[in-house]
């Protein structure tokens, strides 16, 4: 299941949601936006918003580190 | 009278001063390393808590409210010194960099967000509960 992390690195949610990915042995790319304009306008047009982090799990756009959809859209229990 | 605070910013200090003299001795440092780490968190410790009361004083003179969860509020404030390290301004950690700085904190964005939402994006602001 391809998944997806945009994020900064100053961002403490974002840290949280990648750390949680990780104990759940979930393989991810981060997508580090804060200075690059392409791949933040590309988050911006997926979310509607600017804010991180935006996850992208199997197409469906999670925005803000919400455990519970996250946890829903990896089927994890 | 002395605040608490004030205290500990003064004790905080202290303990940079001597961990920078200790690391700039020539004498041989065996966990030299571990050293820079402890100076890097007290660092880091120390303008978060200098920002936090910078940011008290915007909150309370606009009638706001930091994030009362200390852990969200620590993570968020780490953010932003992090960010004026890395980038020089207190950039929002939660929102890609602006080259026309926009999104410098308290930023508008986040004021608007506030008024709509209760909070600002990162959740540092609050409305203050009437």
């Amino acid at each position: 299941m391809p998944v997806k992390v945009y994020s900064t690195p100053t961002c403490p949610y974002c840290h949280l949601a990648k750390e949680f990915l990780k104990a759940n042995k979930v393989a991810f790319k981060d997508i580090d936006v804060s200075r690059d304009s392409k791949a933040a306008q590309e988050m911006i047009k997926k979310s509607g918003q600017s804010g991180v982090p935006v996850l992208e799990i199997d197409g469906q756009i999670i925005i803000g580190f919400d455990k519970e959809k996250i946890k829903k859209a990896l089927k994890l229990k | 009278m002395v605040s608490y605070d004030f205290l500990e910013r003064i004790v905080l200090k202290q303990k940079i001063s001597n961990l920078k003299l200790v690391l700039n001795s020539e004498n041989f440092i065996p966990n030299r390393g571990e050293l820079i780490i402890m100076l890097r968190g007290l660092e880091v410790e120390y303008n978060s808590q200098e920002l936090e009361r910078k940011l008290q004083e915007y909150a309370t003179k606009n009638s706001l409210a930091l994030n009362s969860n200390k852990e969200i509020k620590k993570g968020i404030l780490t953010g932003l010194v992090v960010s004026k390290e890395k980038y020089g301004e207190y950039y929002c950690p939660c929102k890609p960099l602006r080259e026309d700085k926009s999104n410098i904190c308290p930023c508008a964005e986040g004021m608007k967000e506030l008024k709509e939402q209760g909070s600002c994006y990162c959740g540092l602001f609050y409305k203050k509960k009437s």
